[in-house]
């Protein structure tokens, strides 16, 4: 399984109404300090849209974005274009690098306080719809991957996986974690 | 999920007009060869411009992040796909929807485009052409073969070609048109689609049609070439024909389309644009690029010799069956309503459908149908969106939606009971926002967001508008409602600034050692009659005072207006003398400590330059002499568009030639402060030490404005034209704006305070 495209998406407990133009300096500023690993390139706005991609921070591998699609709020970490790697080390990257984000926001003066994401609350999807198709063959291969690395980044809770059923959106899962956790308790399982 | 070999290319392959799919493959082979550097980059950029595929802000691979410019290391950075432009940089692809006409198909394919290769947006254009951003070159191939399994092509959208041919967006179902248009768009783009005569162009050729005159419709006045219909009698029988114009267009210095033929039988509409398009290829200006529209050529040969010419041409050209048949074949594919035809019954309509059907809601001609429009912010739609709309284009009215120019999307053939279900529909997706076509439904190019060529932030400034107007728009009287506004991020009228009431575009003007992002203020621009004529600039104001500006305006506009007279008249009657004398103040820029957010742009916290704010704190600035000679250059400039007003030509021409000679003096004065001359000597040290150095190019990126200067120089008009006037002034303007950008890109820039 090709997971150079995944997406992992970490939704908000607190921050929903928080007006995103607020994030617009601090994407600037994490370009100028280069806070995200990769090459970061710009900040684009879509404030004005209808639950859209809200604030992107765009970059060359993968964007980052406070991504509002279906009316849930979260970091989105949307992987482009990154090295060849195992579809293990994709969805570990990704995660990783969601979580960091998360981190950072939830850190930064002018949101501090405002905003904080629910990591036992996610989505995880394939944005590529050649290399994953809807159909059921596909579901089970991603569940694979997916499975052992929420084990053992959620310590074996349980959680439950509802897959996408709108054939005409991208193959992927909500993730819902029965264990309460922190983004810096999560972060930390990557440097164990 | 494991098929490697699995491709697009495979899956698709029956699905795509053969065609259509060797071209793609061609040009994927170009992708591979310019990676192993067989390929010019010059080369390939125009390749890949004639297949769509635009460059984007920053890819020539450094950015200016606010405190420094920093160097974006794109991975592949020995391959290029254009000069100066990195690989790996995202680039913009433009998609023509021909005519505007969109499917529902179309719309679910975009919406998995824009997901897959894009930001999640597809951005409705002012040419009624969908565009996706962000996307990487290598991704174009597979985006390409997708659309064209939805019968799209992207090939001519860009480069020297037939651009998207459009037409207005209710032709068919408009109560004023003398017949639809659209079979014949259709026939046209059918036709000139990788035609022979058509690939040897200096620039684009845009073609409009329009089914009336005296509505906006296709904006046929600012066109290469358009047609209007008209039904005309010959022998007593009712004959569909054209009123076809050359020569229009929009850019730096507008033009207005020239009537080339009156009266002509549509069935001579494809042999005249073949000829048209064959004089262009032989005579069009190829080697300077800023003079090589048709406007040019149409101006440059006078209407009546230009006419001689495609007379001549037509006699030669040898016959085209599909003259006639493609007319014939699309004139069969008329459009047909999905639901019956219905009346608006009912004794309780959802909260806000009243309010919204008023602007939102067209009544169609033919009996029970409305046609819907949706107005649809700054032309973003997400891909949820797109494939919600594509659902309701199936439920109610099948293929027979539309893109306009104002970045909307209209859905025709509504059944008119179904509307207040429509309307709610389109609640579910954000969509049911009215004031469609009011001051709130704003225009904008992308700007400085993704524009290489953006000087503000056009879109910025489009959403902090639109949010005021909407808020504002129960209080606001009528005639201020109807008002429209445009913006465009510079001078090249994208936004289609010089059309609207209020139309505004990206300038910079320096203060200090800083720059300050602002829009120059066009008033006067008419939007009906095709785009009947043209605005002109009136004073430039910082960004961030736009909206006061606009207040003040229509503030005066409602206390002091005369009976019925409209915004376009009000202004030509006040003058732009009072105009300016409302406005000075906001024209002052203050220092950097008194109001730091007018150093940075609408939605952008970055500085708009790097700035030493160790300046202006000792006794007081000094004044370089450069800057006395920029100021009676804007002093002549406004003095000249006023003298226009007065329709004194031969003033406004004199002033503008004077204010162009004060701009080339204080491009002189930046080497030598002492400088004192006469016009002859500044045009001398201007062409020797900034021309055919090619400094003055180098830091403005255009050969057009100086040639505006040294054209003003040799041919000083002593009887113009209204035309010729017009033109001259709008040349004085913008070589005074290439001036100021030379000014802020040629001085050195000081270094960052440390910490800042």
């Amino acid at each position: 399984m090709d997971l150079q495209k995944i997406n992992v998406k970490f939704f908000v407990e607190k921050g929903d109404n928080m007006p995103l133009a607020d994030l617009i300096p601090v994407f600037h500023r994490w370009i100028q300090q280069d806070k995200l690993e990769g090459m970061l390139i710009d900040v684009t706005e879509y404030t004005h849209v209808y639950q859209g991609p809200g604030l992107l921070l765009i970059a060359h591998e993968a964007n980052y974005s406070l991504d509002e699609m279906d009316g849930k709020r979260g970091l989105l970490y949307n992987q482009k274009r990154a090295p060849k790697k195992s579809a293990e080390e994709h969805l570990k990257t990704a995660f990783r690098r969601a979580l960091q984000a998360c981190s950072l926001l939830e850190k930064e003066p002018e949101v501090a306080g405002k905003i904080k994401f629910a990591v036992n609350h996610l989505q995880v999807f394939v944005n590529d719809r050649l290399v994953a198709p809807h159909h059921s063959q596909n579901y089970e291969e991603l569940e694979k991957v997916l499975k052992p690395l929420l084990d053992s980044l959620y310590e074996g809770a349980n959680h439950l996986l509802i897959a996408e059923r709108d054939p005409k959106k991208r193959t992927g899962f909500e993730v819902k974690v029965e264990k309460a956790i922190g983004v810096e308790e999560l972060l930390a399982k990557f440097s164990n | 999920m494991g098929d490697q070999t699995n491709s697009w290319k495979n899956l698709l392959q029956d699905s795509m007009p053969p065609d259509w799919a060797k071209e793609i493959d061609d040009f994927a082979a170009q992708i591979e060869l310019n990676k192993q550097g067989k390929i010019e980059p010059r080369i390939f950029a125009e390749t890949r411009l004639r297949r769509g595929a635009y460059g984007q802000r920053y890819d020539n691979g450094q950015r200016n992040d606010g405190k420094q410019i920093r160097k974006l290391n794109y991975p592949n950075e020995a391959i290029w796909k254009g000069p100066d432009t990195h690989w790996d940089a995202p680039g913009m692809l433009r998609i023509k929807f021909p005519w505007g006409g969109v499917t529902a198909d179309q719309l679910d394919t975009l919406a998995d485009l824009a997901e897959e290769y894009s930001d999640g947006i597809g951005h409705i254009t002012t040419r009624q052409d969908f565009q996706l951003h962000f996307v990487h070159i290598e991704d174009a191939p597979d985006l390409m073969r997708r659309l064209t399994a939805v019968g799209i092509t992207t090939r001519e959208a860009c480069g020297n070609s037939v651009r998207n041919v459009t037409a207005c967006p209710i032709a068919g179902v408009c109560r004023t048109e003398s017949f639809d248009v659209t079979p014949y768009s259709k026939a046209i783009f059918k036709f000139m689609l990788g035609h022979p005569d058509a690939q040897d162009f200096g620039r684009k050729f845009k073609i409009a049609f329009s089914g009336c005159s005296g509505e906006a419709c296709g904006l046929v006045n600012m066109h290469d070439m358009g047609f209007i219909a008209k039904a005309v009698k010959v022998g007593g029988q009712e004959k569909r024909a054209f009123d076809i114009y050359v020569g229009g267009g929009l850019g730096p210095v507008p033009y207005n389309a020239k009537l080339l033929f009156e009266n002509h039988p549509v069935e001579e509409m494809l042999p005249v644009t073949q000829a048209v398009a064959r004089v262009y290829g032989r005579l069009g200006e190829k080697k300077i690029r800023g003079m090589a529209r048709i406007k040019f050529l149409v101006a440059k040969l006078g209407i009546e010799e230009f006419r001689r010419l495609i007379v001549e041409e037509r006699k030669v050209l040898p016959h085209d069956p599909r003259w006639t048949s493609l007319i014939e074949q699309y004139l069969n594919e008329g459009e047909k309503p999905a639901h019956k035809a219905t009346s608006l019954k009912a004794s309780s309509y959802p909260k806000g459908f009243l309010e919204w059907k008023k602007t939102n809601a067209y009544q169609q001609p033919q009996y029970g149908y409305v046609t819907v429009y949706v107005k649809v912010p700054l032309g973003d739609l997400t891909s949820n969106q797109l494939r919600a709309l594509a659902g309701m284009a199936r439920k109610y009215v099948k293929d027979t939606v539309r893109t306009s120019v104002e970045q909307n999307l209209l859905f025709r053939w509504v059944s008119e009971s179904e509307l207040p279900a429509f309307f709610e529909e389109l609640g579910t997706i954000g969509l049911a926002e009215g004031g469609a076509n009011t001051i709130s439904d704003i225009t904008s190019c992308p700007g400085t967001d993704t524009c290489k060529l953006g000087i503000s932030a056009s879109r910025g400034l489009a959403r902090e508008l639109s949010q005021e107007m909407t808020a504002m728009m129960e209080q606001m009287p009528e005639e201020v409602r109807n008002l429209k506004i445009k913006v465009s991020g510079c001078p090249n009228s994208c936004g289609q600034h010089h059309i609207s009431d209020l139309g505004f575009y990206g300038v910079s003007r320096k203060a200090g050692s800083y720059t300050v992002p602002h829009f120059q203020l066009v008033l006067g621009g008419q939007w009906k009659n095709n785009g009947g004529s043209y605005g002109l600039a009136v004073a430039a104001v910082p960004s961030k005072r736009i909206p006061e500006t606009i207040q003040r305006l229509t503030d005066k506009y409602i206390k002091e207006r005369q009976k019925n007279e409209s915004f376009q008249n009000f202004v030509q009657r006040i003058g732009k003398s009072e105009i300016r004398a409302l406005l000075q103040d906001l024209m002052v820029i203050p220092s950097h400590d008194a109001e730091p957010g007018l150093f940075s742009d609408w939605g952008d916290p970055r500085e708009y330059t790097i700035a030493d704010i160790g300046v202006g704190e000792c006794a007081g600035e000094i004044v370089a002499p450069s800057e006395f000679s920029l100021t009676a250059a804007e002093g002549k400039a406004f003095e000249a568009q006023l003298k226009l007003d007065q329709n004194d030509l031969k003033g406004a021409v004199d002033l503008a030639y004077e204010s162009m000679i004060f701009s080339a003096e204080a491009v002189v004065r930046s080497r030598d402060r002492e400088y004192v001359g006469n016009p002859d000597s500044t045009i001398g040290e201007f062409k020797k030490w900034f021309f055919d150095t090619g400094e003055f190019v180098k830091h403005v990126n255009n050969t057009q404005f100086a040639a505006f200067l040294f054209k003003a120089h040799e041919n000083k008009l002593p009887n113009p034209n209204a035309d010729e006037a017009h033109r001259r002034v709008e040349e004085a303007q913008l070589f005074l704006e290439a001036v100021h950008s030379y000014v802020v890109n040629a001085a050195p820039q000081p270094a960052p305070m440390p910490g800042k």
